[in-house]
C-alpha cells in the first residue's frame, strides 16, 4: 500500500486536480438551496420602537409614593415585562382571530401549538434603558404590518390602563386614609370637602347601630350613649349640609368636630394627603386629556419590503459553503481511498505470485478500452508503472 | 457490438498483448497444457479473461484452443462462454465439445457433460485434461468463483489442481477485500499453482 503523507500541498493538488468535481458538487448544492428559496414559506418581520420613560413610574408630582428605582437594569426589567404582560392569551386570541392567525379550532389540541408560536414571533426586547423594539414575524408583508400596528396600539393601551390603574388604586387609597382621618380627627377646616355623603351615611348607620345596641341595656344620659348621640347629630347635621348644596356649604358658621381635639401633627399629615390626592387628581386629568405622556412612540411599524426568510443571496452563500465543504470533503475522501487502496505490486508481494498485469476497463457501448481507465491512470502506460 | 466482437477486438491492444505474452513465456518455459481460471468472487472477470486469453493465443500463436467451462450456472449478470464465444450454431457437439467460430477454439462444457454422469466429473479430471491435450496445445478451465458456495458447483480448487497452472484474476474493487482476508491466503496459492495474477480493472459486473 502506499502511504503517502497527506499535507496541505497535496491537499490543494487534489483540490486543483479536481476542479470539475468541485464545480459540479458547488454548483448542485447552489442549485438545490436556491430551489429551497423557492419551496420554503417565507417570513417577513415588521418592527416598530416605543420608549417609556422614566416618569411613566416616577410622577414627580406624587413621586413619595412610588418607590424610587435607581437600578437601571432593574428598570429595564420593569418595563419589557410591562409590555410583555400586554400579550395575553386573550389579547393574542383576540389578534389571532382579528387577522385569522390560528388555523386550528379553539377546542383542537393543537391551539396551544399555535398560541405558543404566535407568542414566538412577537419578539421584544430592550434598545436601551428606555427605548424597546416590537417585531412581529408573519406570512404575508400585509399581515405582517398590520399585526405589528394591533400589537403596538395594545401595548399602547395596555401601559396606559396600567398606569390609570395604579393611579386610581393610590388616589383611592389616599382618600380612604383621609376620610378616616377627617371622621375621627377634630379641628378639620372642613371635613365636608373631603368626606363622601355615602361615607357619612354609613358612619352614621354605625353610630346609630351602635346606640341602639347601648340602650338595650343603659339610659340615654349613659355617658358613651350621650356621646355617641352628640356625634350622630353632628353627623346627621353633615349630610344636611352636604345634600344642601352650595348655599349652605358658603355658610361660615364652624362646624362642630365628630372626634378628638386634633393634634398638629395629625392636622399636618391631613393636610399633605389632600395636597397629593390633588396631584394626583391633576395628573390623572393631563393622562386623560392626553395620554400617557410618558410613552412615545419612536419608529412606526414599518412594512416589510421582502422576506427575512428565505433570502436568496444567504442561501447561495450557504450553498455555496456547504458545496465547498462537500466537494472539498469527497475529494480529500477519494483521494484518501486512492492512497490507501492496495496497489497490485503490493498484492503481488503478498502473495509471491507475479503480477501480469492489468486487464483494463472496457467500455462495452463502444467496445473501446475505456477512456476514463486511461485517463485516471494519467500519462503512462498502467501495466508499465507497476514492472 | 457484439461482446463476441468486442472482446476479438481487445486483444490487439499492448495493454493484453503484454499480458499474454507473459502467460505464453511461461507456458513455454514450464511446458503447460492446461491452465485455470480462479478468481475469489463471482464476476470478477474469469470468463472475459479466459475467452481472451484464449482469442490471443489463438490468433497470436496459432494454438489450438479447448475452453473447458466449468461453471454449473450463470448469474444473470456475469458474461457466459456462449456471449463471449460466437458458437458455430451448425456444426453438432462431438462428445460434449461444441465448435466456435472461431477456427482453433472450441468449448466443451462440463456441465452439460455432467448430466451423463451421476458421479461428477472432478474425479476424472486427469483422465479429461489428458485426453483433450492431445488433441488441442491448451485446456483453458474458465471455474466457478472460490467463494461460491453451492452444492453443484464443480469446485474450482479442485480443477486448479488437475491443471497445470492457474491463474488468478483479481476484481480492482475487491483488491482490498481480499488483501485484509485471512480466508483468502488460507487457499494455499502454492499448492493451487497460481503462476500470476490479473488484475481487472473493470466494473465487477460486465454489461
Amino acid at each position: 500500500m502506499q502511504n503517502e503523507t497527506v499535507n496541505l500541498n497535496t491537499i490543494v493538488k487534489s483540490l486543483h486536480g479536481c476542479s470539475r468535481t468541485i464545480a459540479t458538487i458547488v454548483g448542485t448544492t447552489i442549485f438545490i438551496f436556491s430551489l429551497l428559496v423557492v419551496v420554503l414559506p417565507s417570513k417577513y418581520k415588521s418592527t416598530t420602537k416605543i420608549a417609556i420613560q422614566t416618569g411613566f413610574f416616577q410622577n414627580p408630582m406624587v413621586r413619595d409614593f412610588f418607590p424610587e428605582v435607581t437600578d437601571n437594569a432593574e428598570l429595564k426589567v420593569q418595563k419589557e415585562n410591562l409590555i410583555r404582560k400586554t400579550f395575553s392569551k386573550e389579547v393574542l386570541g383576540e389578534v389571532a382571530e382579528k387577522y385569522h392567525l390560528y388555523k386550528t379550532a379553539k377546542t383542537d389540541a393543537n391551539r396551544q401549538i399555535e398560541e405558543y408560536n404566535l407568542l414566538k414571533s412577537i419578539e421584544v426586547f430592550a434598545v436601551d434603558i428606555s427605548t424597546f423594539s416590537l417585531s412581529f414575524v408573519g406570512r404575508s408583508p400585509q399581515e405582517t404590518y398590520d399585526v405589528t400596528n394591533e400589537l403596538l396600539a395594545r401595548v399602547l393601551d395596555s401601559l396606559a390602563k396600567e398606569r390609570t390603574k395604579n393611579m386610581l388604586s393610590l388616589r383611592n387609597s389616599l382618600r380612604k386614609r383621609i376620610e378616616t382621618m377627617a371622621i375621627v380627627m377634630d379641628g378639620v377646616a372642613d371635613p365636608v370637602m373631603s368626606a363622601r355623603p355615602e361615607l357619612l351615611s354609613a358612619e352614621l348607620d354605625r353610630i346609630d347601630a351602635q346606640i341602639r345596641a347601648l340602650k338595650n341595656r343603659y339610659s340615654d344620659k349613659h355617658p358613651e350613649v350621650s356621646k355617641l348621640i352628640a356625634r350622630s347629630e353632628i353627623l346627621k347635621r353633615w349630610i344636611q349640609r352636604e345634600e344642601g348644596g352650595a348655599q349652605t356649604k358658603s355658610d361660615s358658621t364652624p362646624m362642630p368636630f365628630v372626634g378628638r381635639e386634633p393634634k398638629d401633627s395629625m392636622m399636618n399629615a391631613y393636610t399633605d394627603l389632600l395636597k397629593k390626592l390633588n396631584y394626583i387628581n391633576i395628573v390623572l386629568d393631563m393622562d386623560n386629556a392626553s395620554g400617557t405622556s410618558s410613552v412615545a412612540i419612536l419608529q412606526p411599524p414599518t412594512y416589510p419590503t421582502g422576506p427575512i426568510f428565505p433570502r436568496l443571496p444567504v442561501f447561495i452563500f450557504w450553498g455555496l459553503l456547504v458545496g465547498i465543504l462537500l466537494s472539498t470533503v469527497f475529494v480529500l475522501t477519494k483521494k484518501y481511498r486512492d492512497q490507501t487502496r492496495p496497489s497490485p505490486l503490493a498484492l503481488a508481494e503478498q502473495f509471491k505470485i507475479e503480477l501480469f498485469g492489468t486487464f483494463p476497463s472496457i467500455d462495452w457501448t463502444s467496445g473501446q478500452i475505456a477512456p476514463q481507465a486511461k485517463a485516471k491512470k494519467g500519462r503512462e502506460n498502467p501495466v508499465d508503472a507497476w514492472q | 457490438m457484439r461482446v463476441s466482437e468486442t472482446i476479438a477486438d481487445l486483444v490487439q491492444y499492448s495493454e493484453l498483448k503484454r499480458i499474454f505474452d507473459k502467460i505464453a513465456v511461461l507456458r513455454e518455459q514450464q511446458q503447460i497444457k492446461s491452465i485455470a481460471i480462479l478468481s475469489e468472487s463471482v464476476g470478477e472477470g474469469k470468463t472475459l479473461i479466459a475467452t481472451a486469453l484464449a482469442l490471443s493465443m489463438s490468433q497470436l500463436l496459432r494454438l489450438r484452443i479447448l475452453i473447458v467451462d466449468t461453471q454449473s450456472y450463470a448469474h444473470s449478470h456475469t458474461l457466459k462462454l456462449t456471449q463471449t464465444l460466437e458458437m458455430d450454431e451448425l456444426a453438432q457437439p462431438v462428445s460434449g465439445v461444441r465448435k466456435t467460430l472461431h477456427a482453433d477454439i472450441d468449448l466443451f462444457s462440463l456441465h452439460a457433460a455432467r448430466r451423463q454422469d451421476k458421479h461428477g466429473l472432478e474425479h476424472h479430471l486427469d483422465a479429461l485434461v489428458r485426453q483433450y491435450s492431445q488433441e488441442y496445445d491448451l485446456l483453458i478451465f474458465d471455474t466457478n468463483a472460490m467463494s461460491a458456495i453451492n452444492r453443484n458447483n464443480v469446485d474450482p480448487l479442485i480443477v486448479a489442481r488437475h491443471t497445470d497452472t492457474s491463474l488468478l484474476v483479481m476484481g480492482r474493487k475487491n483488491m482490498a477485500k481480499h488483501l485484509a482476508s485471512d480466508s483468502f491466503g488460507d487457499y494455499s496459492l502454492k499448492s493451487l499453482k497460481v503462476s500470476g495474477i490479473v488484475l481487472n480493472e473493470g466494473p465487477l459486473h460486465a454489461k
